[in-house]
């Protein structure tokens, strides 16, 4: 589905799949995040000026007040950020009845890092999007952690008071929940998701885009709540201590609508696109137990989520508005609050578990190389749990005082929710008997994920017994339980996805050495830090206190140094995924041999995801079946369409002769790669009597720049009339698409021969058309991915010397810089020193000119100084990576050139490595 | 068993309530135990019988489920849980039976604020800052709060109960057993109530039903005296 963009020519959107034009917003980064800045602070005066001007105008008294302040702007400068982020343009410019373009793709897809950091519309880039905004608040909700544990080290008071204390597990344990594993699965199967069922993006992908805008704010806010302080009353907020509460809690209120309406436009748009965008054949009984896990997620979410955002705002109009509804001296009832934000709030944990569960089941079928064990009865226990998490809520309030009766059957409805649980379980075990195992770190987390979640639901069954969380309830038993659930049930299958998928995102394969030691040190880490505390939480320790009794120091030493390795296995984890980005082997379509659709497409997709759309034909986990398919993956119809693997490429003919090597080219060649499953066969047409080498040589300079950028490139050399040459290489190669690049009108004699309308009609292939200037055409190649060699001929140029350089290109393409130090004698401006340098520069002139001809891209220079002047200056400038002397030295002035040469290969360039 | 002897597992029992709770407990100990056991041993035969070696290209058996086995691991948990639900029943609604000794239960008005607890008598019409409770009388707390949620706790009672600002929750019932007498335990809030909330802590004294009345005539005294 990629398009040219590049050059002038009419666009030719590759691919059946409903010819998407595609236009790159051009505007810049800067542009972008400027207009971000100036709109959050507008928003924020805005938020300042509006309640003083309100209480002005109704003549209130005091004029201010600050909690209605604070919410006022924390609201309007978090719109103004999403504003500014540009996720409302479009429906702006709609509601002013400006024009639109519905099909407007302006903002999809990703062609440089930079697209990763502003408005996108392309469910992969937001998926990668999320995972940015969550690695960063794990980062700060890890280190607020790290700030508890430092205060728990020893009884009594270490870094904090009281009420700073309540702060920091408040901020943990709130930025942990609304900003990391909610969004996280909201991230990993915004990616996966619409691949998996053959969709070409989520079904409204401005919302999607919205929903990933509005994290931000809500991170901020609540990062802003700790800082501010006056946001100590836990994440669940419990009234009257939050109604205590002040300019954090005022901003947590507001943050938590920002992330839970992010977590309401995700839901909704998940379950539209699940239930309107599977490909044809996608019945729901051959969905992929990912897709079926966020289906019920995201019903969970639309039900739930109201619920949490209705108790914050309730909570705030009884603290700044003056409402009663929790304020039992009025009226209010404190119960409620509980009820309210529990009937959120429990179905809340499996929203953060149900999309693991989903993952964890790819994970397992596919490094287990077996068909999930219980597909209907894993999907099914799915549902089973969602339904019965909406009778439970009440199990967090057992001895809160609420209404006696109600606590035996939700006592019931809450152990019955173990045994969906179970079977999923179970289930899981079973897909790994008789398999072939292997341990790839996705499958790592998945297994330690079995077992520390096997640990955190055994001990949610104790909880959920009356009498035995009558006794453990608020005791650091609750604290082991949440975190052997959030930690080692959550955040482990979100690894387990991360590098399950890193390798799809990114194209790009992860090592596997540092993913294995970010395993085992958070795996024991993780097991040495929270699995003492279920002990300290049975024999005397209750959770949420900054000071204990001293006989439980050394425990909580040891637990606040085990606590580390986590830190230190995350460090890994992100040293690990910026090396992936930077510079990791590239991956195949399908490192781990998965079977859903994100592996029968490229890595990474390609821009709309299919070329056609795609046909499923059966189950999503058919390992073992001979000839058993999930999904036919279609090749456009252009190239008679059929089946569509990683090993046919559709060629993308580029025809250029000298102009092969120039930037404009190379560039459109990139993109092009990088949008789309593209070959690329370099086709040059000879003319009579032209130098086929130099020809030969260009190209296979272009050739070797291409693949370091993992295209696939061949090349060929055409002679004879060009139309018919053209014509029948097409016909040779299977031409999916020719791409021509030409000088402009009237510079060229292909365009003035009218080739390129030629070829098309020849061909009947779309032909799509790269113009450059003169300029640009003669250019060398100045490409970091070409090695830069430089030639010293201290005593000039002669023909020896241009056939060794050429040898020399030969042997291995590179782009040459030939020097010649004229040393010419004082005065520099006398007439012999100018006509020796006269001299120099008429021989490069001439040796640049030849090796040109040959097809080399090479450039000349004449220095005045010494060889060993010219060496030094040339290090300096140009940095290359070989310097080759021509012509006689001596050993001592090899060695002095090598010394001053820094990291370059010093040789003569008859051989002899220095 | 071994490990169980090492350390405790589990404060005193000082109440009658928590021997009920205490055999729940360790029933449950003993499934998980048990659970887990399965779940890990299984899992790791199969990491060891079934891994493939690095670069082998093969399937696994096209196995897609057993629905007997499926049954069976629903109803075993299934029967579990309903035992397990029972029982627990059982155990809250003894616990919390009113009890119908001669003299009835010993009802005590308990306050919570940030940061301390106010126990009040109404029988005797006296106010302390510290709990005294009699042996083998029931002791039922009569829990309200004025300013936010606190909850009243003593581990070897096993029973807690949330203050509520507004409501009385009077679910914190427990007799304590004899051999408790002359001992002292802490009384935690367990509910977060603010930056005191680690240090809101008052002592529950047991004494002998003697003790108990020499110690209500004392203070009666007190507090008239202070009246006076």
């Amino acid at each position: 589905m990629a398009t040219h963009v590049s050059g002038s020519g009419t666009p030719i959107a590759h691919g059946a799949g409903g010819g998407h034009a595609h236009h790159s917003d051009h505007r810049s980064l800067g542009h972008w995040w400027i207009r971000i800045a100036w709109s959050t602070v507008v928003g924020g005066a805005l938020g300042l000026a509006l309640p003083f001007l309100l209480r002005f105008v109704f003549q209130m008294d005091p004029l201010w007040n600050e909690q209605v302040t604070v919410a006022c702007i924390a609201l309007f400068s978090g719109l103004g950020f999403v504003a500014g982020s540009g996720c409302f343009d479009w429906w702006v410019r709609w509601l002013l009845g400006k024009p639109v373009d519905y099909d407007d793709h302006s903002f999809h897809g990703a062609n440089s890092w930079r697209d990763y950091f502003r408005l996108n519309t392309d469910h992969k880039v937001i998926g990668a999007q999320y995972l940015g905004v969550i690695f960063f608040f794990l980062v700060v909700a890890g280190s607020l952690a790290e700030l508890v544990r430092t205060e728990l080290a020893q009884p009594g008071s270490q870094i904090t008071n009281g009420e700073g204390y309540n702060t920091l597990f408040t901020g943990h344990a709130a930025i942990m929940i609304f900003l990391v594993l909610i969004p996280a699965f909201a991230g990993l199967a915004n990616f996966a998701l619409p691949i998996m069922i053959g969709a070409k993006d989520m079904a409204f992908p401005k919302f999607n885009a919205l929903s990933v805008w509005m994290l931000p704010p809500a991170g901020f806010m609540m990062l802003a709540g700790v800082m501010l302080g006056g946001w100590s009353s836990g994440w669940t907020a419990y009234v009257p201590l939050a109604t205590q509460g002040g300019t954090g809690t005022t901003l947590f209120e507001i943050g938590a609508q920002f992330a839970g309406f992010s977590s309401i436009f995700t839901a909704v748009n998940f379950l539209v696109t699940i239930f309107t965008m599977r490909a044809p054949g996608m019945t729901i009984w051959r969905m992929p137990l990912l897709v079926w896990a966020n289906a019920t997620t995201s019903a969970l979410v639309v039900f739930g989520t109201p619920f949490v955002a209705v108790s914050q705002f309730m909570t705030m109009f009884d603290r700044i508005m003056g409402t009663h509804f929790f304020d039992w001296a009025f009226g209010g009832n404190v119960i409620s609050y509980q009820h309210i934000f529990w009937f959120y709030s429990h179905p809340a944990v499996y929203i953060m578990l149900i999309p693991g569960f989903g993952i964890i089941s790819e994970v397992i079928s596919t490094f287990s190389r077996k068909p999930i064990f219980g597909y209907r009865a894993i999907a099914f226990s799915t549902v089973a749990i969602a339904v019965l998490g909406f009778g439970v809520w009440a199990h967090h309030m057992f001895v809160s005082g609420m209404a006696p009766w109600l606590r035996i059957p939700m006592m019931a409805t809450t152990m019955l929710i173990a045994i969906p649980t179970g079977v999923k379980i179970f289930g899981w075990l079973g897909t790994l008997w008789r398999g072939r195992i292997h341990l790839d770190a996705p499958m790592l987390w998945a297994l330690g994920f079995m077992s520390t979640f096997v640990v955190g639901g055994l001990s949610g069954v104790f909880v959920a017994i009356l009498p035995v969380d009558i006794f453990v309830t608020d005791t650091y038993y609750i604290v082991a339980h949440i975190h052997y659930v959030f930690f080692g049930g959550s955040m482990f299958t979100i690894f387990a996805g991360v590098y399950y998928w890193l390798p799809k995102m990114t194209g790009r394969m992860f090592n596997t050495t540092l993913a294995k030691w970010h395993f085992w040190l958070t795996y024991i880490g993780f097991n040495a830090t929270f699995l003492p505390m279920h002990w300290l939480g049975l024999v005397g320790m209750p959770r949420r206190v900054m000071d204990y009794d001293p006989r439980f120091a050394n425990l909580n030493l040891f637990i606040s140094a085990a606590s580390i390795l986590m830190v230190v296995g995350t460090v890994l984890f992100f040293v690990n995924i910026y090396q992936t980005i930077r510079s990791g082997p590239k991956a195949p379509w399908n490192p781990w041999r998965g079977r859903t659709m994100e592996w029968l497409v490229s890595s990474p997709p390609p821009l709309f995801n299919f070329d056609a759309v795609p046909q499923v034909v059966g189950g999503p986990y058919q390992y073992g079946h001979v000839g058993a398919r999930h999904a036919i993956i279609y090749a456009p119809d252009e190239v008679g369409g059929g089946e569509y693997v990683e090993t046919d490429r559709p060629n993308i003919l580029v025809i250029a002769r000298d102009a092969v090597t120039s930037k404009p080219v190379l560039d459109a060649i990139r993109q092009l790669d990088h949008n789309g499953h593209w070959r690329f066969t370099l086709v040059s047409p000879a003319e009579d009597g032209q130098d086929v080498a130099g020809i030969e040589r260009r190209q296979r300079l272009a050739q070797s720049i291409l693949e370091r950028s993992g295209a696939v490139v061949a090349t060929k050399v055409v002679t004879g009339e060009p139309v018919a040459a053209i014509a029948a290489a097409a016909t040779d190669l299977h031409a999916h698409e020719i791409l021509f690049a030409t000088l402009g009108l009237g510079q060229s004699d292909w365009l003035r021969s009218d080739l390129v309308d030629r070829v098309r009609k020849a061909t009947g292939v779309a032909v799509s058309h790269v113009t450059l200037s003169a300029a640009e055409a003669a250019e060398s190649v100045h490409d970091a991915a070409l090695s830069h060699v430089h030639v010293i001929a201290p005593n000039g140029v002669d023909s020896a010397i241009v056939d060794a350089i050429r040898d020399r290109v030969d042997a291995s393409p590179a782009r040459i810089t030939l020097t010649v130090p004229a040393a010419v004698p004082a005065p520099e401006w006398g007439d012999e020193a100018n006509t020796r340098r006269a001299e120099a520069i008429t021989a490069v002139h001439a040796a640049v000119e030849s090796l040109r001809n040959q097809g080399l891209s090479i450039k000349g220079e004449v220095w005045d100084g010494s060889l060993l002047d010219a060496a030094k200056a040339i290090a300096k400038a140009d940095r290359p990576d070989e310097v080759l002397v021509a012509g006689q030295v001596t050993e001592e002035q090899l060695d002095a050139i090598d010394l001053v040469s820094r990291n370059a290969t010093v040789r003569t360039l008859t051989g002899g490595a220095r | 068993m071994l490990i169980s002897q090492a350390f405790d597992w589990l404060p005193e029992a000082a109440s009658l309530e928590s021997n009920s709770v205490d055999a729940l407990i360790w029933w449950c100990i003993w499934v998980s135990i048990g659970v887990f056991t399965v779940v890990i041993t299984f899992l790791l035969y199969s990491i060891w019988k079934f891994r493939a070696p690095d670069g082998e290209d093969l399937d696994g058996a096209p196995l897609h489920g057993h629905t007997g086995l499926e049954i069976i691991w629903t109803i075993i948990p299934t029967v579990i849980i309903g035992v397990t639900a029972v029982w627990s029943a059982i155990v809250v609604v003894d616990n919390e039976k009113v009890s119908a000794a001669p003299g009835g239960p010993m009802y005590v008005d308990v306050v919570g604020r940030q940061f301390v607890w106010d126990f009040t008598y109404p029988e005797l019409g006296i106010t302390t800052g510290d709990l005294r409770v009699p042996t083998d009388r029931q002791v039922i707390l009569r829990l309200q709060a004025k300013d936010v949620i606190h909850s009243f706790f003593v581990y070897e009672t096993r029973i807690k109960g949330d203050a509520v600002p507004g409501i009385v929750n009077d679910r914190v019932r427990f007799t304590m057993k004899t051999g408790t007498a002359g001992k002292s335990y802490p009384i935690v809030c367990a509910e977060l109530c603010g930056a005191g909330h680690s240090v809101m802590r008052a002592r529950m004294y047991v004494l002998s039903p003697g003790d108990f009345d020499a110690w209500t005539a004392t203070a009666k005294r007190e507090a008239v005296a202070a009246k006076g």
